[in-house]
């Protein structure tokens, strides 16, 4: 008698098919698991100084702050600063507030320029010379980001760091990582990572209390001398107060509107100036009135 | 029966194939995505700039330039020579220095200056 009845048995592809589907409702399972709850990472500790896993926390901390503010003392070498032979110091203040609001302003011996981006668009204002632009940008911090990168070709200083997604942006520019051991800036204790990328080395310094990035160092490596950017951070705030009137910028009565020119623009003119250097705007008649003088 | 298994399977590989294609489909599409979004600058430092030879410009892969500025095409300058006066032509703002006037637009995050003739 055979053990089982033939009306129990099955073929060889049913069970193959049944375990496959099996096997596939599992994967299923784990994966909306882990879409639906975010990734818990155990505190840094001295047995876990792995700098992946340091960069990760300190972007999930930054990008779970609905608001915050900090500062950034940059300093760069001369040879990063266009139609300049010295090197540039800057004082720059960052607010942002999640997920599409940011200011930031800069203060340098340049002078004082603010950028706003208000969930609508973005407007970038020169204090010192009293003139601004404006242009249609909506979406997210890393939307706007993205499209003005693209579009315009710059973008905020440090925007990495206020981004929603900060590590999808760090790590896109690293290529390795490793862990240096723990140093003090500024009598904070730090994790020191070093981060390899194409363009650039970074080491960086995230406190090992709270997260958050302290010191900056990149160096180029694809330019002579092999320049640095020095950011140092500051004055971190994760729970600041602040009012949404602060990220829509309202022109003052004395500035002036100018044009914000699109990198295809400002190529298509560099070609045209290199085949005809002399070429010039159309012609106009007024005559100018003098409102100023310069130093 | 082993037709059947055979229609099955094939259906299966058939659908097994869709199923790859539209998996590379999206993941390309989440690779072009991903390329898009990445910055083309180093913590504000551009990846690329404008590069001029004797007769030719050209875009070159390498850092140049801070607070988004990128080098700078012929005619226009960063920073405005000392003794301008401002003027306003038609309601807009020109600088002058030196018989040569210049008007003011922002690009790579700054103001910069091109020079036109009035």
């Amino acid at each position: 008698m055979h053990k089982y009845s033939p009306a129990v048995q099955r073929p060889i592809h049913y069970e193959r098919g049944r375990a496959m589907i099996i096997c596939s409702a599992v994967i299923l399972l784990a994966l909306a698991l882990a879409c639906s709850r975010p990734a818990e990472n155990p505190a840094p500790t001295a047995s876990n100084n792995d700098p992946d896993q340091l960069l990760r926390q300190m972007s999930e901390t930054l990008a779970q702050a609905k608001k915050l503010t900090f500062k950034v003392d940059r300093k760069l070498d001369a040879a990063l600063v266009e139609d300049s032979m010295v090197a540039e110091n800057a004082q720059i203040e960052i607010s942002a507030s999640r997920p599409g609001k940011f200011q930031a302003i800069s203060n340098s011996k340049e002078g004082v320029r603010r950028i706003f981006f208000d969930g609508q668009k973005l407007s970038i204002y020169d204090e010192t010379m009293k003139l601004y632009a404006t242009v249609p940008v909506s979406g997210t911090i890393d939307d706007a980001v993205a499209k003005i990168d693209k579009e315009y070709g710059f973008t905020p200083p440090l925007a990495e760091f206020i981004l929603n997604d900060p590590y999808k942006a760090l790590s896109q520019q690293i290529k390795s990582k490793a862990y240096k051991g723990k140093e003090s800036i500024a009598g904070v204790e730090c994790h020191h990572l070093s981060l390899s990328g194409d363009v650039a080395d970074s080491d960086l310094w995230v406190g090992t209390a709270d997260l958050l990035p302290r010191k900056l160092v990149a160096t180029f490596k694809d330019r002579e001398g092999s320049p640095k950017l020095q950011a140092d951070f500051s004055s971190w705030n994760l729970a600041p107060t602040l009012d949404d009137s602060i990220f829509v910028f309202a022109a003052p009565k004395d500035a002036e509107n100018i044009e914000m020119v699109t990198e295809a623009k400002m190529k298509e003119t560099a070609e045209k100036e290199s085949a005809a250097p002399e070429s010039t705007t159309p012609q106009q008649s007024t005559k100018p009135v003098v409102t100023r003088k310069g130093t | 029966m082993e037709t059947t298994n055979i229609d099955y399977s094939g259906r299966h590989r058939v659908a097994g194939e869709r199923s790859s294609a539209i998996m590379g489909v999206l993941l390309g599409a989440i690779l072009l995505a991903s390329a898009s979004v990445a910055l083309a600058q180093v913590y504000g430092v551009r990846r690329t700039a404008v590069v001029h030879g004797p007769n030719t410009t050209v875009v070159a892969s390498r850092t140049t330039v801070v607070h988004g500025g990128a080098a700078l095409p012929h005619g226009y300058i960063a920073v405005l020579p000392g003794g301008y006066h401002a003027v306003v032509v038609s309601g807009a703002r020109y600088y002058t220095v030196g018989g040569i006037y210049y008007r003011p637009q922002m690009y790579g995050g700054r103001t910069v200056y091109v020079r036109v003739h009035i």
